[in-house]
């Protein structure tokens, strides 16, 4: 009976991992095959020259680079504004907080992580309107407004992987500091934080990431079609997800579906090597610290 | 070994009916001790009896523990003024300084061994960089570490070995000029060559400094106390002199005492 | 900097000290102040964001509109703005992608943890770990080229962009959440009894079912409630490959729409103020379920953690 189970269950196994490891495969395998030919200068500039396009002296029509620029800066924006709010939220936590406002803090965090994406963007959508009602009408959905909304969405992992990578270093370290009458301060960013560097940066990586692939939040807070490249910060932009939104609803040509697999497999290079550069940071981390050997 | 008995002994540290708890849980009562100046005092005691605990009550790193409450009084004689340091208190940075302290394990921090002589004088000494250098071989010349390593300040600190990296751990406590020692079972993650050196080392410091160390094996003891207390339950049960503790009739009691 | 060499008397010197630590402790303040300060801001967001979503959805009950939105009819032209198709149709998305999703993360664990050869754990955890950085919309994309015309090949009466489809692809999606979670789980409880019963024993295999997985019912059960909670959060897989129409669905053939592509429907296209309260009704029903998987995964992480015992001598 025992034997008949145990066969059963590995049988199942078997089932499960070849059909996931099958779907995943001909998923990317599909992408790759109708992705690869597509990469070329043309997938990207149109039929602009691409010098002209890249110092944005001439527009791009039939090209994903303003979707490429827009996704960047919207990156860059998120970045400047969730990291260094991330960073001192999570040393706060790890660090300074105690008791009951440590455990609100943490709750508060917990919830920011599990509010879905189009929740934020629906909280970003509501501020505009009542911008509008209240202190300035013309205001309106913009590149600014979606940066901000994926700072919100990004917070919690910054957080979250600050404080995790903080308190997994050893207390000996923070005792030595301390005992040698380093400030609590000094202690932070001459000891625990370098220490501590690579598994806080392969969070602000993985964060990184998620701003890049976001798509529901810049769906509600200012994302559009066909707008070139983003003149300011309170324009309207293009960003990759959403171009591969919009072409697998509307694209009317072989030539557009095309592009939207060039443009699906550019964004999965992306998002793959930044997932890779985090699990590389990761592993050495947890290497650092794992064998006493803090050297930096 | 050592010298004997020194004239006046200036007294440096006076606890006075000391508690300490953790979450409700008390770890000292009631303890009263007295140390001084160029004297080697050598605490004993079984594992939990609160040696540790008493230690970091000195340079107040209890309060890295969560929930952790202190009452009574501990005075320490700092640049020649007594101050009760849980009240009249100076910022916890300047006291630990001053009361510097060595830990079971060598505690390094990241870096290089220059880096780990360097950074804290920087730091907490704010001495000027051109002078570093010097203080750093001054600190390792004191800690009879300097030749063995004079030729690889720039190599990682974990590529010392045990005994020398715990005289690294030394030399760094007192290029920062501390008044007071606190050594924590310091030789007990070494072997006995090694230990012999750490050994070696305070015996010569021990004229300059108060040290209080806290020890798991009689014999050390023995070889190095000026004097030793027996801890049970949180409080000093027992004084020893010098003498008594070469008595054999002493060492059979005191056997049964600590193991 | 610290103050030393000699002051013209031991008074001054004195004076000069204190000084210097007002200054010490002052710095150690503002720095701490500055970061309670982010910690606030961070923390706060949660309360805008439930007071924004709260004061647009107010009028729903100041105007009376509850029980409009609180029916089974969306027809905006005809003032029709019910959402409750929208809740049912979330709800059976989630459902069924979970049906699809949570056996296969439970294969591929058991998998992972004894049930297969021990040399392609490495490389199988490596692949779901990749997956997690596979971007949602991608996912949908390859869907509505692949799995979209597939199914509508399968199914003649269907469009293909059905409740079928979107579970499919959303099973793909929340796969990586549920196997790492499991996985991790699995990871503790193997420490602890891998050597006592590989003692007795058992075959790796035995030791998984018998031994380990009652231990990680924990694990399984955050796994099964945070990879519902993925599944309901999910908008884009929704938006592109389920169809949209605002209706209880009969068959897995038929069109659904969920609570988040509602939202973004209804964003999309400009429309009247009460299709608007309809929105922030959505989102604080999605908010309030966020709340509650929360407080769930709380209550099951807090019965894990042993209590904690320091440890002072």
């Amino acid at each position: 009976m025992i034997k008949k189970i145990t066969y059963l269950a590995q049988a199942c196994s078997w089932l499960a991992v070849l059909t996931t490891v099958g779907m995943i495969l001909l998923f990317l395998g599909f992408l790759g095959v109708r992705g690869f030919d597509t990469i070329n200068p043309t997938l990207f500039f149109g039929n602009t020259p691409p010098w002209g396009a890249i110092i944005g002296r001439l527009p791009v029509w039939h090209g994903i680079w303003p979707a490429c620029v827009g996704t960047v800066a919207l990156v860059l924006l998120s970045s400047l504004l969730a990291i260094p709010l991330g960073l001192a939220s999570g040393i706060y936590l790890a660090h300074y907080a105690s008791g009951a406002w440590k455990r609100w803090f943490s709750l508060a965090v917990e919830v920011l992580a599990g509010i879905p994406s189009i929740v934020m963007g629906l909280f970003g959508f509501a501020l505009i309107l009542s911008l509008r009602k209240t202190v300035a009408p013309q205001a309106n959905t913009c590149l600014l407004l979606s940066a901000g909304c994926l700072a919100l969405l990004v917070l919690p992992y910054l957080i979250l992987m600050t404080q995790t990578a903080l308190e997994a270093l050893p207390d000996e370290l923070r005792q030595a500091g301390l005992s040698l009458g380093f400030t609590p301060w000094q202690n932070m960013v001459h000891v625990l934080l370098p220490v501590a560097g690579r598994g806080i940066l392969s969070g602000v990586i993985l964060a990184v990431g998620r701003a890049a692939e976001d798509t529901a939040v810049i769906l509600l807070t200012g994302v559009v079609a066909n707008s070139g490249l983003p003149s300011g910060i309170l324009d309207k932009y293009e960003a990759l997800p959403f171009h591969i939104f919009f072409l697998a609803a509307e694209a009317r040509s072989d030539a557009e579906l095309a592009q939207g697999f060039g443009a699906a497999l550019i964004l999965l290079i992306l998002t793959a090597a930044l997932f890779l550069g985090a699990y590389y940071l990761k592993s050495t981390f947890t290497k650092t610290w794992d064998q006493k050997n803090l050297s930096i | 070994m050592g010298p004997k008995k020194p004239v006046d002994l200036e007294p440096t540290v006076l606890v006075k009916s000391l508690h300490v708890g953790f979450a409700g849980r008390e770890v000292l009562h009631n303890l009263n001790a007295k140390f001084n100046r160029g004297w080697l005092a050598v605490v004993l005691g079984r594992s939990g009896s609160g040696k540790t605990t008493f230690l970091r009550a000195l340079n107040r790193l209890n309060e890295c523990f969560p929930r952790s409450a202190t009452r009574g009084s501990l005075k320490l004689k700092l640049q020649g003024e007594w101050r009760d340091i849980y009240r009249n208190a100076m910022p916890l940075p300047e006291l630990r300084r001053r009361v510097g302290m060595v830990f079971q394990t060598p505690h390094l921090l990241p870096g290089s061994i220059a880096d780990n002589l360097a950074l804290p004088v920087k730091l907490v000494l704010g001495v000027p960089r051109r002078n570093i250098a010097s203080r750093v071989e001054w600190a390792l010349e004191e800690a009879h570490l300097w030749d063995e390593v004079k030729d690889r300040l720039n190599a990682p600190a974990h590529t010392l070995s045990g005994g020398q990296q715990q005289r690294l751990c030394l030399a760094r406590l007192l290029a920062l000029e501390p008044e007071i020692l606190l050594l924590d079972e310091p030789t007990a993650s070494l072997d006995f060559r090694a230990a012999l050196k750490v050994e070696e080392l305070l015996l010569s410091l021990k004229e300059r400094y108060t040290i209080i160390a806290v020890s798991h094996s009689l014999s050390q003891a023995r070889r190095l106390a000026d004097e030793a207390l027996i801890f049970r339950d949180g409080s000093v049960v027992q004084r020893l002199s010098r003498e008594d503790l070469q008595a054999p009739d002493t060492l059979q009691a005191l056997l049964e005492e600590i193991f | 900097m610290l103050i030393q060499g000699q002051a013209s008397s031991p008074r001054t010197a004195e004076t000069v000290l204190q000084a210097h630590w007002r200054h010490l402790d002052r710095r150690q303040s503002g720095i701490k102040g500055l970061l309670l300060g982010a910690t606030i801001l961070s923390c706060g967001s949660v309360l805008a964001i439930l007071g924004f979503l709260s004061y647009f959805a107010l009028p729903i009950f100041s105007e009376g509109h509850l029980a409009e939105i609180l029916s089974w009819e969306w027809r905006p032209f005809q003032g029709k703005f019910g959402i409750l198709p929208m809740a049912v149709g979330s709800l059976s998305l989630a459902v069924t992608a979970m049906g699809v999703a949570y056996p296969l993360g439970l294969g591929i664990c058991g998998f992972a943890h004894g049930l297969g050869p021990r040399c392609l754990k490495g490389p199988l955890m490596g692949l779901i770990n990749f997956m997690t950085s596979i971007p949602t919309v991608i996912y949908g994309f390859v869907s509505v080229i692949f799995l979209v015309p597939l199914v509508r090949g399968a199914f003649p009466e269907s469009t293909g962009y059905s409740w079928l489809t979107a579970a499919l692809t959303l099973s793909l999606m929340i796969l990586p959440t549920i196997v790492l979670l499991v996985h991790a789980q699995l990871q503790q409880v193997d420490a602890r009894v891998r050597l006592a019963s590989a003692a007795l024993g058992f075959s790796p295999a035995q030791t998984l079912l018998w031994v380990m997985r009652p231990l990680a019912f924990r694990g399984l059960w955050a796994a099964a409630v945070l990879g519902f909670s993925r599944a309901l959060g999910d908008t884009i897989i929704a938006l592109m490959v389920a169809g949209n129409a605002p209706q209880v669905p009969n068959s897995l053939l038929d069109s659904i729409r969920t609570l988040t592509s509602h939202i973004a429907l209804v964003v999309a296209t400009d429309s009247t103020s009460q299709a608007y309260q309809s929105i922030f009704a959505s989102g604080l029903i999605l908010f309030g379920v966020s709340i509650a998987v929360n407080l769930t995964l709380r209550r099951l992480q807090s019965r894990a953690a042993l209590p904690a015992t320091g440890r002072h001598d």
